[in-house]
């Protein structure tokens, strides 16, 4: 027998630079080595998986279908005032500096915020009453990409007013407007440019889309006062500042719509929102919400607790494999390692399978019921986001559980190897 | 050469003394376990009674195993030792796909792969025909030989390790009555 030290070189005496990844090998080598057990975990945590998702999926199209409208149509944002008041520049300033208020114009006196439009050339029973709505940039119900309509000759007609008197955009027609001063009836004519036609979903009755100096030149003039600016006669201009019966405010989101109404309550301002409706789709989602998350608790506890006990009866069914690896040298955190990359690689594999089948049952819902329950919309459906976070948490919950059962590994002493091996 | 009573873990008292009494504490235990581990994967190779070759890496995957936990470089050293043990048409294959013998082989080149100073192996043939177990302990003696290692073996073949000229101790462990237990060693 040699004496220890005569043969050649020791391999074990050179720099020691453990290679990245060999547990993760190893891991992998045995993963498919037991090819039948590995399926049948992806295939345990995929029936997890899908119905989680199918029900994510469900609760997202439903709400969304809720909310969307909701979303999209400004008018739910829309907070009007009950009854005139009296708000001064000062205010719209304050107002307007809100983070939560995307759009506020003042408006002036219902009974002096109309006028006839006539398109000229046409016959005379092309003249109609109007309502006028004071409009300005970032108008929710304008068009963004058109400019708003400005100064003293621009308008936007809503999609009845144009139908009826039968103009499009860029045409000219004139508006026309009367009053009586010193038992006198006064008419004055102004022309107009009508620069776009809103949607009709934007403003349904006949109205007129103007700026401000407009609403409070028409306000003026049919007060009896003077308007200089467009050479109409009358009483002296107004000195002092002046003050607007009324507004046209949005909020910037319908989750802003209920603090914007609590302000202005406290002003003692009543004002008309669509909150209720806001609330019912909120609490739906909610509840809806609570619902999916005690299902999912459960449904992830309960895999959480069984994949923990799997991974726990696997590593004692390895014990001589991992006692093997101790007795070579690995230390416990690769040990350890092991399981949990197995558990990863299991999270990753049920996810994509999961994904698969969530998507063909998404196809089979939608195209069973979007027409009769979904308005047309899909009912069930879920964003890349979502599948994302799945992975996460399911690779969270995976390597949760496979961390609580591989404490079984390094508990595992190597003189196993010696008397097992 | 230790030869021991069948049954009275000839091995369980030697270097991988990380057991129970280590375990005060978890952290301190799993420290003081990698540490000797650190020390097993450097200087002691290890030939088991059943081989305890890995399932799911072929025979080369397992001879190469302490070389790559190391970070040495694999240089041919499975096909060499292979070679030299008889096996090397065997290195794609799996553990399973090998005889007794075989594995045995397998094991002892895992175990010479980095070239430790010592290599442990307990009742390496215990489940081979004496013939083959002849030929196993002589070749392990000789690649032991080869590359200076200190062979320790447990075995209760003792006319088989008397001919390959092994140097001989006998240990008894019993027990007292008070429940403790004694190793007596003595020379061969």
């Amino acid at each position: 027998m040699a004496e220890p030290g005569q043969g050649p070189a020791r391999r074990s005496a050179r720099p020691s630079r453990q290679p990245a990844g060999l547990v993760g090998r190893l891991a992998v080598a045995d993963y498919r080595q037991e090819w039948v057990m590995s399926g049948c975990s992806i295939l345990a945590l995929a029936a997890v998986l899908i119905p989680l998702l199918v029900l994510f999926g469900l609760k997202y199209g439903i709400i969304t279908n809720l909310l969307d409208p909701l979303i999209e149509n400004p008018r739910y944002r829309e907070i009007t005032p009950m009854a005139s008041g009296r708000f001064e520049p000062a205010w719209f300033e304050g107002m307007r500096a809100r983070g939560d208020v995307e759009f506020i114009v003042p408006r002036t006196r219902t009974i002096a915020a109309s006028l006839r439009l006539r398109a000229p050339g046409r016959d005379v029973g092309r003249i109609l009453d109007v309502e006028l709505i004071p409009s300005a940039e970032h108008d929710p119900l304008l068009d963004a990409q058109r400019p708003p309509p400005s100064g003293y000759q621009q308008v936007v007609l809503s999609a009845t007013t144009a139908e009826k008197i039968g103009v499009q955009p860029q045409d000219r027609v004139e508006g026309i407007l009367t009053r009586t001063r010193r038992d006198t009836a006064e008419t004055v004519r102004l022309p107009l440019e009508v620069t776009a036609v809103a949607s009709a979903a934007a403003f349904a009755r006949d109205g007129m889309f103007v700026s401000v100096e407009l609403m409070t030149a028409v306000e003026d003039f049919l007060d009896g006062r003077a308007v200089p600016a467009l050479g109409w006669d009358g009483a002296p201009a107004r000195g002092d500042e002046r003050a607007f019966a009324g507004f046209r405010l949005y909020a910037r989101d319908i989750e802003d719509v209920a603090a914007i109404r609590r302000v202005l309550a406290d002003e003692n301002i009543d004002v008309r929102t669509s909150v209720a409706d806001i609330s019912l789709v909120q609490t739906l989602d909610r509840n809806l919400g609570v619902a999916y998350w005690i299902i999912a608790l459960i449904a992830i506890s309960g895999y959480v607790a069984s994949f923990a006990a799997s991974v726990w009866a696997n590593v004692d069914r390895k014990r001589r494999e991992f006692s093997v690896l101790r007795l070579i040298g690995f230390g416990t955190g690769q040990i350890t390692l092991f399981p949990i990359l197995q558990a990863a690689l299991t999270a990753t594999l049920a996810w994509a399978l999961a994904c698969l089948v969530f998507l063909v049952v998404q196809a089979i819902l939608n195209a069973l019921f979007a027409t009769t329950i979904g308005g047309g919309q899909p009912v069930c459906r879920l964003q890349a986001w979502h599948l994302l976070a799945a992975l996460v948490v399911t690779l969270m919950a995976a390597v949760f559980a496979a961390a609580l059962g591989g404490r079984r590994v390094s508990q595992l002493e190597p003189s196993i190897g010696l008397r097992d091996g | 050469m230790i030869l021991q009573p069948s049954g009275s873990g000839g091995f369980e008292f030697t270097p991988q003394a990380d057991g129970q009494a280590y375990d005060i504490a978890g952290l301190w235990h799993a420290r003081a376990t990698d540490t000797l581990g650190q020390l097993r994967s450097r200087h002691i190779g290890y030939v088991l009674q059943y081989g305890g070759l890995l399932p799911y890496l072929s025979v080369r995957g397992n001879i190469e195993l302490p070389c790559e936990l190391l970070g040495l470089p694999l240089d041919g050293v499975a096909s060499g030792l292979a070679d030299k043990l008889g096996i090397g048409q065997q290195l794609d294959k799996r553990p399973s796909e090998l005889s007794v013998g075989q594995r045995q082989r397998a094991a002892i080149a895992r175990a010479l792969a980095h070239a430790p100073p010592i290599v442990i192996a307990d009742e390496p043939t215990a489940a081979i025909d004496p013939p083959n177990a002849e030929r196993i302990v002589a070749l392990l003696a000789e690649l032991a030989g080869e590359l200076g290692v200190t062979l320790i073996m447990a075995t209760h073949a003792q006319e088989l390790v008397r001919r390959t000229g092994f140097t001989l101790i006998r240990h008894q462990v019993s027990s007292t009555s008070d429940r403790a237990m004694t190793v007596d060693v003595s020379d061969g």
